[in-house]
């Protein structure tokens, strides 16, 4: 499939924090595609730049943050330079990292309403699209609450019904799961992948859950020390379980005890969920 | 976050469904009266119909005795200052060194405490019977480009906090065995310093934030919006604004031609 998401050689400073104090520079040559419908996991160590990374994505920078840019970023065959901010993210959806910090209403229906306003859709549109991201976000009962009285996990997934509500072609997810306790991180995870299903959805997930990132992504890219150090299938990507630790990362945990086995009677696995882990067992120990 | 920070009280009263340019009419047509106005009794009269108006309104007691906790430092300085600073006339009451105290220095005072609160409740009928969609709605209507009417409408918000500020200072730096009554202005005025730049780098925070997340949500500035709830000015609404114009045409004369 062709590349719907690809940064070129993307570079990205902050400005600098003082008089003569350097510019941090955090991205350093990032180059990266994503394919129309694929979903990739990029992972990466607190400070990697997954964050930055991020605002790229939607043309945050270089539009509105300040700092220095170079390289280019094109959504759909069009450099993020040539759309304002607000015309992409019609088509490329961020939720943020913390979700309080997207907010701008003091309920939660008008919220999710927000984004529909903007795009200049008719009310009636507005009421069915608002309540299908409640309903599919499971947020339908906070309807009149304000968003910031609301815990962790219901404001993640109130900031992604309001992102997913105006179906933008890419979604980035950053650490979306992050205050979420496992029944909630499912049920988000089935959520997104509901919405690949029923709109071809492409998605950037930032995650630290390196657990779940083989129940959604189909790809991995690692961020280290500002350049993607690694990139690829699952399993390509999890065998350097080495390289990964050595970045302050680590692998699946199935995929870490089918490692541990090594050149045991059970060695030779790689497996990545534990569906998988349980059936080789059964076959080998269940005779 | 304690109450306060949002105003609106939910509710479906008759004041929650008049349009919000009606109640931004009311507040403009109050702040000409108020200011207008010379006497004390009038000031009064408008702040009990605004409690009769926002009772029938459904708001409970609970909330206007929060609004009045956070206004009652402010109006006690406004009483105690403006006689001082304005010994004119007689007859004098208290003549003791510099300081002079006259009868009609005490009804100024009495005049301007009265007037910042009503001018202060005039603005809680608006933001404590109307939602922020509401809000930012009518200050479009009003013709105010769309981001500074969502800035204001949080920025509105923070009014009581900062009109509160006076008390909440003094109680924190009372309950530090401050005893306010016996030190100097000086100090005073050093301890809202804090306070001060805390609220100053809060708003610009605010404002910067808010233009990402608003840009991420698909705001475009000059690009037509649609709305949910679209503003209606209902025949409730035109008979609310036919009263307020009368009333304020009225008292405007009057004080023009008695006084
Ligand atoms: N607006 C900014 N101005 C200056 N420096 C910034 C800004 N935003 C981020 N940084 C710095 O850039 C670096 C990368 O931040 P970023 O948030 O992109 O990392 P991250 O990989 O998302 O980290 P985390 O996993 O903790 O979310 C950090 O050192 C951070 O302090
Ligand atoms: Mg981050």
């Amino acid at each position: 499939m062709a590349p719907f998401v690809v940064l070129d050689d993307v570079h990205v400073s902050y400005p600098s924090p003082g008089p003569g104090l350097e510019a941090p520079r955090i991205l350093r040559g990032v180059s990266l595609s994503v394919a129309e419908g694929e979903c990739l996991a990029l992972l990466g160590p607190t400070g990697a730049g997954k964050s930055t990374l991020c605002l790229c994505l939607n043309g945050l920078i270089p539009h509105l943050v300040d700092g220095t840019f170079r390289g280019g970023v094109h959504i759909a065959g069009h450099s993020t330079r040539e759309w304002t901010p607000g015309e992409l993210s019609q088509t490329v959806g961020l939720v943020f990292q913390d979700a309080e910090s997207q907010f701008v209403s003091m309920t939660v229906e008008d919220e999710v309403a927000f984004g529909l306003e903007s795009l200049g859709l008719p009310p009636d549109e507005i009421e069915g699209r608002l309540a299908e991201a409640l309903e599919v976000m499971e947020v339908g009962g906070l309807r009149s609450r304000s968003p910031l009285e609301l815990s962790g996990g219901q404001k993640q997934r109130v900031a992604l019904a309001a992102v997913m509500a105006m179906r933008p072609r890419v979604l980035v997810l950053d650490e979306p799961t992050t205050n979420l306790d496992p029944v909630g991180k499912a049920a988000l995870l089935r959520a997104v992948s509901r919405l690949r299903v029923a709109w071809g959805t492409t998605i950037v997930w930032v995650t630290q859950d390196v657990d779940w990132v083989p129940h959604l992504a189909d790809r991995v890219a690692v961020l280290w020390e500002g350049q993607i150090a690694l990139e690829g299938g699952l399993r390509e990507v999890f065998d350097q379980g080495a390289l990964l630790r050595r970045m302050g990362l680590r692998v699946p945990q199935v995929r870490e005890l089918a490692a541990r086995f090594g050149s045991t009677g059970l060695g030779g696995y790689a497996w990545l969920g534990v569906d998988e882990a349980a059936e080789a067992l059964r076959g080998r120990l269940g005779g | 976050m304690g109450p306060g920070f949002d105003l609106y009280t939910a509710g479906t009263s008759w004041l929650h469904r008049l349009d919000p340019r009606t109640k931004m009419t009311f507040v403009g047509a109050s702040f000409v009266l108020l200011l207008l106005t010379g006497q004390i009794i009038l000031v009064l009269a408008y702040l009990v119909v605004v409690h009769a108006v926002l009772r029938r309104a459904g708001i409970p007691w609970r909330r206007i005795g929060w609004l009045w906790a956070r206004m009652w430092p402010l109006t006690l300085l406004i009483l105690i200052l403006w006689p001082l600073s304005n010994p004119g006339g007689e007859p004098v009451l208290v003549q003791w060194w510099w300081i002079r105290i006259t009868l009609p220095g005490i009804g100024q005072g009495l005049l301007a405490g009265l007037r910042v609160n009503g001018l202060a409740f005039a603005v809680y009928v608006l933001l404590l019977t109307t939602d922020q969609s509401g809000l930012v709605q009518g200050l479009v209507g009003i013709g105010l480009p769309f981001e500074w009417g969502l800035a204001l409408a949080i920025g509105l918000r923070y009014l009581p906090l900062l009109l509160g500020m006076y008390g909440t200072i003094t109680d924190a730096q009372r309950a530090r065995g401050w005893t306010p009554e016996e030190e100097g202005l000086v100090r005073r005025a050093r301890a809202y310093g804090p306070t001060l730049v805390a609220l100053v780098i809060g708003a610009l925070r605010l404002t910067d934030g808010l233009t990402l997340a608003l840009a991420a949500r698909g705001f475009r500035p000059g690009q037509p919006r649609t709305t949910r709830r679209p503003l209606q000015l209902r025949w409730a609404d035109r008979v609310c604004l036919a009263g307020i114009g009368v009333l304020t045409l009225a008292l405007v004369a009057a004080e023009w031609i008695y006084l």
